[in-house]
């Protein structure tokens, strides 16, 4: 189904949310694999508790098996699930040791990877954890150079829920914000979200690197909500999308009573997007475009220039012609209103994007995404 | 619903006795019978000797030579009685393929549905084909993973939308990022066909050169690893100096991570630029081997339980003998590098054309090597192309379960085996469809039909497939939709796509086969995509 609100088509991440929760039915009759068909199920089932018993083929996927039981009646059967997960683990660990060979690391990585966001599911839905203390530790040992973005996710998992500074470590920032890895995606979204509510020192660098995410996925998926016969992978991305973005409060926040939404707006998004948007437009204020030439130029500089140019038109009206013959330089009579035309022609589009300025930061605040 | 029955000329006896009588007096008496039946209808008769120990009887039948084989199957005490079309069947084209097969059907026709021969007491019986016994794979999936978004449909629909758009959907969903560097030693610019070539790959990414053949090895060692994840190396030449290229050369290029493409010339100038599927398969097999497959087959994932399978061969030629072992996933994503290893130190004997032998030192070593090919634990299927012994696979199974990689089970695959033509074709709705019929003998043999449509000799027969291991065992409906996953793997040939007759595997080995890999130092490491 496609959604269509202010005129824009998926203008917010609810919307991604609620087109990733319209093609439930779909999925779980249609011929999908059984992890698409279980994280829709997933999807449904943190949006609006109802679940579906799905049959899970392959049973011997500890994944599949997690997810499976997060949805399911039993509490008990997720503890053996992930027993039986970090059990997987250790021998792909194992393996990776004992053989050094690339492909048992790339097994290890990657299922390592699918953990994460396990790990978050479990915390989430069923305050569960996959991964222990000295799990993470001994993980760290054998992670190579490559998987600095890993380190930082585990790194934040460790202090997700702490409180155990008083700012997040420099390292978690500096590799959330420079993240490259499209497997920790969704697991960066959401880390980023939980530490910059839990370490307001550093909420509004983590939160910069949360909506760069957000608007990433929400540009990603906006031509691709709407198609059908989407591929299972795709189709497991949204969903893992928009579980992500509902345990962010991107659904639950629009159903808020009002006084409530200005306070969540104003602890959790209002301050650091304000202060981006702001600073973000004086730096960026004009955009000429030409055929082949495109530069940016700033407000400070407009104001600069239009100041120079008043300043010329002064010298005009009072020493006419001017005339500063050692340089060579005369301005005939002719170009004296050129200096005021061209001011005023700066003032005007000064005026024009100050006064855009209020209607783009609320349209980027809809959108969960600055500009 | 009324199942339809399908004429085959494959009969089938049980040994009534605990003895099996030996193959030569089977033959022997098999054939003094048809000299009688053929006596009897006024058909001649050809006997005369073949080679070593080796007789050629045949019976000619409307005007074509009809030869038979005899095998026995110790195991479930069966023997098998095959009839198929011979002569000089390089030369058949569809029609007189069609045309021999229908002779051949009718010849068993008027023999008979039981042949009763004295030797053994063997009653042999002809075997049918049945619409219930078969498997309808058009609700597979095709996903195209290259395409924006990425998308999938089912195969029956992929190839409807296929023959509808005249392979158009393929070109769009083929991503443009591509860089084609063409040799050659006579077709430089301006020169026809490379104009041709340059026109049509041009629509799919950058078309550089023509450059000297001669400067190909150079050229690619020199180039950088960015340039080399998205380009291919394209030979445009005459046939016969592509193929002493082939042979001598693409191993170096395969070694070397660049994906190399032969291409004659006479295809450039009579079929590229007339016929869209041609261009499809040249466009999809350069894509696949540069790892970025614009479509692929997906079986239904219940079908797979496994990880993947391990395909175990010699390498023989004139030239060389060596050993080779393939690793293929069978789940999406399954991981991240599928390769083949070649070997000059596992020693072997073939003590007859279809089967191999190996002391046990040799099967300890090779466990090893797959330890390390395999590099993790897993369940695996291994897949033989030649007989093995069975103290061969147990010890190797056994082996490769120290090493904690688990095996389910084990095929020998065979193109040859028991050849025998069926009326399957001759119902025009059976034609290019999505319906592959199977018959299963005994416990553990099965015979596949894997060719829907035909086009050259070997279209009309079955594939063999005998369950090798577990020796319990019974070999089921869903161990052949593995097998024809793994031949329909091969979609990059889409224009051939109803004659994929072997499984990806066993192809790349006869490839394999081809090339003169030279001298190796323990063993060769190759992507398994550069090799299709």
């Amino acid at each position: 189904m496609r959604l269509v609100l202010a005129g824009e088509e998926l203008a917010y991440p609810h919307e991604l949310i609620l087109s990733a929760s319209n093609r439930y039915l779909s999925v779980i009759k249609g011929q999908y694999r059984t992890r698409t068909k279980l994280l829709a199920n997933l999807l449904n089932f943190v949006l609006k508790e109802k679940r579906e018993k799905i049959k899970i083929e392959g049973k011997e996927d500890p994944a599949l098996l997690i997810l499976a039981s997060l949805t399911s009646r039993s509490p008990t059967s997720l503890d053996d699930r992930i027993s039986e997960y970090r059990k997987r683990l250790n021998e792909l660990m194992e393996d990776y040791q004992n053989t050094q060979s690339e492909t048992a690391y790339s097994s290890f990585i990657n299922f390592l990877k699918e953990g994460i966001f396990l790990h978050i599911l479990c915390k989430e839905i069923r305050r569960s954890t996959v991964f222990l203390k000295e799990d993470i530790s001994k993980f760290a040992d054998i992670l190579d150079y490559r998987e600095n973005n890993l380190r930082a996710v585990f790194s934040a998992i460790q202090i997700w829920g702490t409180q155990k500074y008083d700012a997040v470590p420099y390292s978690i920032v500096f590799e959330f914000t420079s993240f490259k890895d499209e497997a920790l995606r969704e697991a960066v979204i959401f880390l980023s979200y939980v530490l910059a509510v839990d370490y307001p020192k550093s909420k509004r660098e983590l939160l910069v690197s949360h909506y760069m995410l957000v608007r990433q996925v929400v540009n990603e998926f906006k031509d691709v909500v709407s198609k059908e016969n989407l591929a299972d992978q795709v189709l497991e991305n949204l969903f893992k999308v928009a579980i992500t973005l509902f345990f962010c409060g991107y659904l639950r926040t629009l159903r808020l009573p009002n006084d409530e939404k200005t306070h969540y707006i104003e602890e959790i998004i209002h301050l650091p997007s304000i202060e981006y948007s702001l600073k973000k437009t004086f730096d960026e204020v004009a955009s000429i475009s030409l055929p082949y030439i495109h530069f940016k130029v700033p407000l400070w500089l407009l104001l600069a220039i239009d100041s120079i140019l008043l300043v010329l038109h002064w010298f005009n009206e009072i020493y006419l012609p001017l005339e500063i013959s050692q340089l060579g330089i005369k301005f005939p009579t002719v170009n004296v209103p050129t200096f005021l035309f061209f001011a005023f022609l700066i003032s005007v589009f000064m005026l024009f994007r100050l006064y855009k300025l209020k209607s783009n930061i609320l349209k980027n605040f809809r959108r969960g995404t600055i500009e | 619903m009324n199942s339809r029955k399908y004429g085959t000329t494959l009969y089938v006896a049980s040994v009534p006795g605990k003895t099996i009588p030996p193959r030569f007096e089977v033959r022997k008496s098999l054939w003094e019978h048809f000299k009688q039946f053929a006596d009897k209808e006024g058909l001649s008769i050809i006997e005369e000797h073949e080679r070593m120990q080796k007789w050629k009887q045949r019976i000619v039948y409307n005007g074509t030579q009809v030869s038979f084989r005899v095998m026995d199957i110790p195991v479930d005490k069966l023997y098998f009685l095959s009839f198929q079309p011979a002569g000089d069947v390089s030369r058949w084209g569809r029609s007189a393929n069609e045309k021999v097969a229908t002779n051949v059907l009718e010849f068993c026709n008027n023999l008979g549905s039981e042949i009763t021969i004295p030797s053994g007491d063997l009653v042999f019986k002809r075997v049918g084909l049945s619409d219930q016994d078969s498997i309808d794979i058009s609700n597979w999936e095709v996903t195209c993973p290259h395409s924006h978004p990425a998308t999938k449909s089912s195969l029956g629909d992929f190839l409807r939308e296929t023959g509808q758009t005249r392979y158009e959907n393929i070109f769009l969903s083929i991503p443009k990022e591509n860089e084609f560097h063409i040799f050659t030693q006579t077709f430089f610019k301006g020169i026809e066909p490379f104009p041709q070539l340059r026109n049509i790959l041009s629509n799919f990414g950058l078309v550089k050169g023509p450059r000297e053949m001669m400067t190909a090895k150079e050229f690619g060692e020199k180039l950088a690893t960015r340039i080399k994840e998205k380009s291919i190396f394209v030979f445009l030449e005459e046939s016969p100096v592509l193929e002493t290229w082939y042979e001598n050369l693409k191993i170096f290029f395969d070694s070397n991570q660049i994906p190399t493409q032969y291409i004659d010339e006479k295809t450039v100038r009579n079929k590229l630029p007339r016929l869209p599927g041609v261009r499809a398969n040249l466009l999809l097999e350069m894509l696949t081997k540069m790892g970025k497959p614009p479509i692929i087959l997906q079986a239904p994932e219940e079908i797979f339980i496994n990880d993947g399978f391990l395909c175990l061969s010699d390498v023989v030629n004139a030239r060389q003998r060596l050993f080779g072992a393939l690793f293929t996933y069978s789940k999406q994503g399954g991981g991240p590098k599928e390769e083949v290893q070649i070997y000059d130190d596992i020693k072997f004997e073939t003590p007859t054309r279809y089967s191999l032998e190996m002391t046990n030192e040799t099967v300890d070593l090779l466990a090893r090597k797959i330890h390390k090919l395999i590099g993790r634990r897993l369940k695996i299927d291994i897949l033989l192309t030649k007989r093995w012994k069975e103290e061969n696979i147990e010890k190797l199974i056994g082996m490769l379960h120290e090493s904690k990689i688990e095996t389910e089970k084990v095929y020998y695959l065979s193109s040859r085996t028991s050849r025998f033509v069926d009326e399957y074709l001759q119902e025009s709705v059976n034609y290019r469809s999505c319906c592959y019929p199977y018959k299963i003998l005994g416990k553990r043999i099965a015979f596949l039909k894997t060719c829907t449509e035909i086009r050259i000799f070997p279209n009309l027969f079955s594939l063999y497939i005998e369950l090798m291991w577990p020796k319990n065992a019974q070999i089921t409906q869903g161990d052949l939709e593995k097998i024809l996953w793994l031949v329909k793997k091969r979609i990059y040939r889409i224009q051939e796509f109803h004659i994929l007759k072997n499984a990806e595997p066993v192809w790349i080995f006869r490839n394999l086969r081809k090339m003169y890999v030279g001298e190796i130092r323990e063993r060769l490491t190759i992507p398994l995509r550069l090799l299709i």
